[in-house]
């Protein structure tokens, strides 16, 4: 078997894991029929946060700095807006639902304006499409009853939410720094796509450039950690039980076990090169 | 398209006719004719009408207009309540001799027999419906696949109000007001025309008559109903849905 092979044949394997993990807590999780929303919510954002998982540990060319923090980032998101709706879920849920079919309303209606100014051909594919949006939402509310709120949909800021949840930790050493990737600041773009030039003559001037950034096995460990910080979570807030995902330490098992401490295949030139503000893999508290 | 008309659509504001409260934009309907109180149909209204859909299916049309008819001349010289006896729920607080009373009223009637038959494979998937109360043996909850499977489709097809079983259900609660005197239609309004619903879709004024028929249940259903999660049966409902059709998450497994 190739190298490539192994991997491949790894990433599956992860991929089998983690769906087995989401679907054994959908199916413990009972609906409450007096909220449906709650179930719908949190099961919706259970398994958001394992196709991101899957997603990025599906690629390894994604695994560096330019784009895992992207996964990273919405994993922070979706782990925070959790933790957030599970202290109140009843409330919460049914806000998260009606702030997202406010969304769909105003892309609704920006198609809208679209189709109005549009040529014959296209005015006749915006019809289609704003007719499957508008069905999605009225089968939940009529699109013309939706309030559509441009604030955060909770009414609070990452950070208010996370401190609310008491991951305050998880925020400022998580969400924070992966932000700058995702909202391409300076101080991503100013390390990953720039640089000074080199000559002395010109060195106030600074040349665009693509970082070499190598798959790091990290990256995937980071997911498997948030989504156990996810599913942990679950499991005591919305099962009342004891934590039980493990899915990071199975990862590093199989890795040992398929390809030794051998990095080779997995270019984990991390302990060199790691780019990345988390912590160390030994610091298992966040 | 005229220039005039495209040149006023492309300077129309995105949600311009909306009303700016803080971060929300609040719809035209709501801000100048709400608040509004919200009616599922799909969640609570038709859990409380489905037993008329049992009728129709079991029995006939005609069969459910009759014991809707029953029922209302029944109540109509007894009740002072404003229940129009059309929601399962209605039934759930009637005393011992409203139940024998009805019974006995039914039976003289000739409906009773076929009434309780045309029931009893629904009240076996749900036997602590109220109207079980009425049974002289409650239901075995013995449950029929065939059944259970035929009645899923039939609820796939309740589930959009305004198809035709959707509006023949509805018409049975609309009915029973007329008969109980506590539904007048202003002549000229379509709702007069009540009896077209028969033909629903196949004609315009059907089809008006229909629509009426939902927005008055609408209107009914948000007065006379508990809210959604107070409402007793309804819970009951869709938590016995949820034991007679368990959520299946295998395709969670499946790529």
């Amino acid at each position: 078997m190739t190298d490539e092979d192994q991997i491949r044949e790894l990433i599956s394997t992860i991929e089998a894991r983690i769906r087995q993990e989401l679907r054994a807590r959908c199916e413990e999780y009972k609906p409450d029929f007096q909220a449906p929303e709650v179930f719908n919510v949190v099961t919706a954002l259970l398994a958001r946060q394992a196709t991101l998982a899957i997603e990025l540990a599906s690629a390894p060319q994604l695994w560096n700095g330019h784009s895992a923090p992207l996964f990273l980032r919405a994993m922070a998101d979706v782990h925070i807006t959790l933790s957030w709706i599970l202290l109140d879920p009843r409330v919460r849920a049914r806000h998260y639902v009606d702030h997202g079919l406010g969304q769909a309303v105003l892309a609704l209606e920006h198609r809208k304006k679209e189709r109005d100014c549009a040529d014959a051909d296209s005015k006749k594919k915006l019809a289609k499409i704003i007719s499957a949006e508008e069905d999605w939402i009225d089968t939940q509310k009529w699109n013309f009853l939706v309030d559509v709120n441009v604030g955060a949909w909770s009414g609070k800021t990452a950070r208010e939410m996370s401190e609310e949840a008491g991951i305050l930790d998880f925020y400022n050493y998580v969400y924070t720094p992966f932000s700058q990737c995702v909202h391409s600041t300076w101080y991503h773009v100013g390390r990953y796509n720039s640089g000074p030039s080199e000559s002395s003559l010109t060195r106030q001037l600074w040349m665009p450039r693509i970082a070499e950034s190598v798959s790091d096995i990290w990256n995937l460990h980071l997911a498997a950690k948030y989504l156990d910080k996810t599913f942990c979570m679950f499991d005591e807030k919305a099962l009342n039980r004891s934590p039980s995902s493990e899915i990071r330490d199975w990862i590093h098992g199989e890795i040992q076990n398929r390809f030794g401490s051998d990095d080779r295949n997995l270019n984990s030139a991390a302990a060199t090169s790691r780019t990345q503000v988390e912590p160390s893999a030994h610091d298992k508290t966040r | 398209m005229k220039k005039g008309k495209q040149t006023r659509n492309a300077s129309r504001k995105v949600l311009g006719d909306y009303k700016k409260i803080g971060t929300s934009f609040v719809p035209p309907m709501v801000h100048r004719v709400g608040p509004w109180d919200f009616t599922s149909w799909s969640s609570q209204t038709l859990p409380e009408l489905v037993w008329w859909d049992v009728l129709i299916d079991r029995g006939s049309h005609r069969f459910a207009a009759r014991v809707a008819e029953e029922i209302a001349k029944y109540f109509k010289a007894k009740d002072k309540s404003k229940s129009w006896w059309a929601f399962i729920s209605d039934y759930a607080e009637i005393g011992i001799d409203e139940v024998q009373g009805l019974k006995e009223h039914l039976k003289q009637r000739n409906l009773w027999a076929q009434l309780v038959e045309s029931l009893a494979d629904f009240l076996n998937l749900y036997p602590a419906c109220p109207i079980s109360r009425f049974l002289d043996q409650l239901p075995t909850g013995i449950v029929d696949i065939g059944y259970l499977q035929h009645f899923t489709e039939r609820m796939k097809e309740l589930e959009d109000k305004r198809s035709r079983s959707g509006v023949l259900v509805q018409a049975q609660a609309i009915y029973m007001g007329f008969v109980l005197g506590k539904l007048f239609v202003k002549k000229g309004l379509v709702l007069a025309d009540f009896p077209e619903v028969e033909k629903y879709p196949a004609t315009e004024l059907s089809k008006q008559v229909g629509a009426s028929i939902c927005a008055a249940v609408n209107m009914v259903a948000g007065t006379m109903l508990p809210k959604y999660a107070e409402d007793a049966w309804v819970q009951y409902f869709w938590k016995r849905s949820l034991e007679l059709c368990p959520l299946d998450f295998s395709h969670l497994e499946t790529r």
